[in-house]
């Protein structure tokens, strides 16, 4: 079951992105507020998105190479990579969310015209962050003495699915941030 | 009479129905040979029958659950009834006694029984005949079953008579015993040893007089017919038919010297004023008459240590093997293993009789799942923090039976494979074969658990791929001045107490523990002069047999052209390993509830304790398999994946620092969005949440 509804969420995520990279135009080039923060912070915050970038591609591409092309769990080598880049991500995950959340506050010209890829993507960045919590909970409290058979299916299908529609909200953020920046520019 | 018998040809000149005491007499067997398939077959239209409703007295029950008494009168094999008086006292016959009210044929294809009928189900792969020939270094697993790994008896040139001979001790009667009659040596003998029924109170009777260690005794002196009479304490034989003739006539015979007939002679406290005997046969079976074939002994319980094991935790709660190993009047007992009641001929509520039967529920809805229970409401397992792959990839034994993992897996005994329980032949040491235990292997199934193993060792003939193995007798007539060893048994056949007063000297002889292994040169020597034999009997002939080769250790080893000998990896050469399910330990002391760390190390003995590889060969000696070879893992990975447990914690506390910074920036925020939309709603308008002042 979750092979084919992350299939079609997968899908439609990235079909989606290509529509709107047809139908839609750039951000105006004044749409992003300026970066008025320290060279430190701002390094900090780039290092953040890129390992968190980084490893989020290793985690969908394990992830979902097992599920969708092998129609097997998680195993050997490639689940060694997953939780190796899992912690990654999380850390950087953290690191991204402190440092560029103040940037993401929801501002009430975000739904105009010519804001709209600012605020789409402003709510990407919020979805990605909602959902990791699922995620990475799931994964770390399915570790702990807690949790019997049946917690830990839950906890598995719960990481299975937050972490299928972080994905989907990882390809439209990166997808908006090329625009956004691509319009800045 | 029994003295009319006639050889001719060396084939039994026998009818079906002979005159004993001036009435007919049954011969067993029928005096014609039966395949198995057409035994097979009479068991099934048996079967057939009773499910049809052709049933007798005692083949289902009438709601009733009060057990019924048992007081009933002996019949002969004959069916005639005896009494305690007669004179001959002939030995009562469980086929004909118990077979009044219970569908004999349909118990002669149960699970007990049916693996020398052939054209039943095998099931999953389990404990098999070990035939050891410690002259020619044999030691090779035997298998009326269509177990790989496992070798047929005809392939190995074991009759139904020798299996009879070799292992009959730790048989219930039926099968091979009323089957040997097909091969040569048993026609020679069945009229004088008499066909083998299945000997019910092998299996039912409660009472604690039930003397297997007696029946065995009896099967080894070939006093087949009287076993029962034995065993079941109601009498006592003297004599031995191994002593007499193919020809001598029981009844009316005069023993020559050194022949000693067989009598029996009941104890008359048995009877009562009507000649009734009573049986204490129960419906479930007593464990303790399980016990007897179904033992075990690990190397380092032995002797004066046996008081330290603990039982199955189940046997302690209070049940027994028969609440959970069922059957109905087929006998087709249910084994206990996942999928099983998925094989041809099982009842689909076997299913219920599993470990997850019991302790998980079956054919709940799925939204009951985890609410409801299995039999008699077994304790639901919790298996917290337990990650579910190891459900996908672990049998539930691997984890609850069996010794726990060691460093180095251990031997053991099994009381069919060693002959334990044998009066007069108590072996505190383990004896040939070596069989392995500790070890963890994966199933067929996929499903790594505990089992037990046997490395082959023997002599057989390589044509393709396939290795045939070659019969111990015909390589000891070939190279028996190579394979003489200095001690032990003269020619092959293991020993057993066959005559009386004899036990003493096969007790002295059973504490051998060791191989006395070949050198190089002398399975050269060996495989040189069976290449030879084969070469007498014509080119074409030589080329159909197969190159000769020699199995141990895990290796094959074979002549090179230069006349020397190699060795080569082969499928055949690989171990026999069985699954096994008991003892069960307690919960508490349950693989994994120490945590990880009980199999996830890079030292752990689950994936790196050694198994050693037994072999018969000279130099070969110490070497030794890491378990998660048997376990189908590859080593590299095994490791570095434990090697990973030593960051879980770190991974663990960088996922909550994470989750929780993450979580407070999104609880932040959504208050601070809340406020903002709560002031605007009241009409205050945007505010900038650092000392309020209006943007």
């Amino acid at each position: 079951m979750f092979r084919v509804i992350s299939a079609v969420g997968l899908a439609a995520a990235v079909a989606g992105v290509l529509v709107h990279r047809l139908a839609v135009r750039g951000p105006s080039p004044s749409a992003e507020a300026p970066d008025g923060r320290g060279r430190l912070v701002k390094l900090l915050a780039r290092l953040g998105w890129l390992s968190a970038a980084a490893s989020a591609a290793v985690l969908a591409g394990t992830g979902f190479w097992e599920v969708l092309v092998r129609n097997e769990s998680l195993r050997g080598y490639l689940l060694m990579v997953h939780v190796s880049g899992g912690g990654v991500f999380a850390a950087a995950l953290a690191v991204v969310v402190v440092l560029e959340a103040g940037r993401h506050r929801f501002e009430p010209g975000d739904g105009q015209r010519g804001r709209r890829l600012h605020g789409g993507r402003k709510f990407c960045f919020w979805a990605v962050a909602v959902l990791s919590i699922p995620a990475i909970l799931s994964l770390v409290l399915s570790m702990l003495r807690l949790f019997g058979s049946t917690a830990q299916q839950y906890l598995l299908e719960t990481h299975r699915y937050s972490t299928l529609g972080l994905t989907m909200a990882g390809v439209w953020l990166a997808y908006l941030t090329a625009r956004s920046r691509g319009g800045a520019a | 009479m029994w003295s009319e018998r006639a050889r001719s040809g060396g084939a039994p000149a026998l009818c079906g129905r002979r005159t004993i005491k001036g009435r007919r007499f049954q011969i067993p067997g029928g005096g014609f040979r039966r395949p198995a398939a057409a035994l097979a077959a009479a068991w099934g239209l048996a079967a057939a029958g009773w499910a049809l409703g052709q049933q007798l007295l005692g083949d289902g029950n009438d709601g009733n659950r009060a057990e019924p008494v048992h007081l009933i009168g002996l019949l002969d094999e004959e069916g005639e009834r005896l009494l305690p008086d007669d004179q001959p006292a002939l030995p009562f016959s469980t086929k004909m006694t118990c077979g009044r009210c219970h569908t004999y044929d349909a118990i002669g294809a149960g699970w007990h029984f049916n693996a020398a009928l052939g054209g039943f189900p095998s099931g999953r792969a389990g404990q098999p005949w070990v035939l050891v020939d410690r002259p020619t270094r044999t030691q090779v697993a035997v298998s009326g079953r269509a177990w790989p790994g496992t070798f047929k008896p005809e392939e190995v040139g074991l009759t139904p008579w020798r299996m009879i001979k070799l292992f009959g001790r730790h048989m219930p009667g039926g099968g091979y015993g009323q089957t040997y009659d097909k091969s040569p040596d048993g026609a020679d003998r069945w009229l004088v040893s008499g066909e083998w029924p299945i000997d019910c109170l092998a299996c039912h009777n409660a009472d604690r007089r039930q003397n297997q260690s007696e029946a065995a005794l009896q099967v080894a002196r070939e006093n087949l017919r009287w076993a029962s009479s034995v065993g079941s304490g109601l009498g006592s034989v003297t004599g031995l038919a191994l002593t007499l003739p193919g020809s001598f006539d029981l009844l009316s015979g005069s023993a020559g010297p050194g022949q000693r007939p067989p009598r029996v002679s009941y104890d008359k406290r048995f009877f009562d004023d009507k000649g009734r005997v009573f049986f204490d046969v129960p419906r479930q079976g007593p464990a303790n008459r399980c016990y007897f074939c179904h033992s075990y002994q690990q190397l380092g319980e032995h002797g004066d240590r046996e008081w330290r094991r603990d039982e199955d935790v189940h046997l302690k709660a209070g049940l027994t093997c028969t609440d959970c190993h069922r059957n109905n009047l087929n006998h087709l007992i249910s084994r206990g293993y996942e999928g099983e009641a998925q094989e041809p001929g099982k009842d689909e509520s076997v299913a219920s009789l599993t470990c997850q039967g019991c302790h998980l529920g079956e054919n709940w809805p799925a939204e009951q799942n985890g609410r409801r229970s299995g039999r008699l409401g077994a304790p639901r397992p919790a298996h917290r923090g337990m990650p579910l792959v190891h459900f996908e990839r672990l049998s539930c034994t691997a984890c609850h039976s069996g010794p726990r993992p060691a460093p180095q897996a251990g031997l053991v005994k099994t009381a069919r494979i060693h002959g334990l329980g044998l009066h007069g032949r108590h072996e505190l040491q383990v004896s040939l074969p070596h069989v392995a235990s500790g070890v963890f292997a994966k199933l067929a199934d996929g499903k790594i658990a505990p089992v037990r193993l046997v490395w082959p060792a023997y002599w057989g003939r390589l044509a393709g791929q396939t290795i045939k193995p070659l019969a111990p007798e015909a390589v000891w007539q070939a190279a028996q001045e190579v394979l003489k060893i200095d001690s032990g048994p003269a020619s092959p056949g293991a020993a057993a107490a066959t005559t009386e007063g004899e036990e003493e000297s096969v007790a002295a002889a059973a504490v051998v523990d060791e191989w006395q292994r070949l050198s190089l040169e002398q399975i050269k020597q060996v495989l040189e002069r069976l290449q030879k034999a084969a070469g007498q009997s014509g080119a074409g002939e030589q080329a159909a047999a197969g190159e000769p080769v020699y199995v141990a250790g895990g290796k094959v080893y074979r002549l090179r052209a230069g006349g020397q000998v190699e060795a080569l990896e082969h499928e055949a050469a690989q171990p026999y390993a069985w699954p096994i399910a008991h003892d069960v330990r307690p919960a508490q002391q349950a693989l994994g509830l120490a945590g990880c760390d009980d199999c996830h190390t890079t030292d752990g003995a689950f994936f790196f304790g050694k198994v050693p590889v037994d072999t018969t060969v000279q130099g070969e000696q110490g070497r030794c398999r890491a378990m998660y070879e048997l376990e189908g893992a590859d080593g590299t990975y095994t490791w570095a994946f434990n090697a990973s447990f030593v960051f879980r914690p770190y991974l663990k506390a960088v996922g909550f620092t994470a989750a929780g910074l993450v979580g407070l920036v999104v609880l932040a925020f959504l208050l601070a969005g809340l406020r903002r939309a709560s002031l605007r709603a009241g009409g205050i308008g945007p505010t900038n949440t650092r000392g309020g002042e209006r943007r």
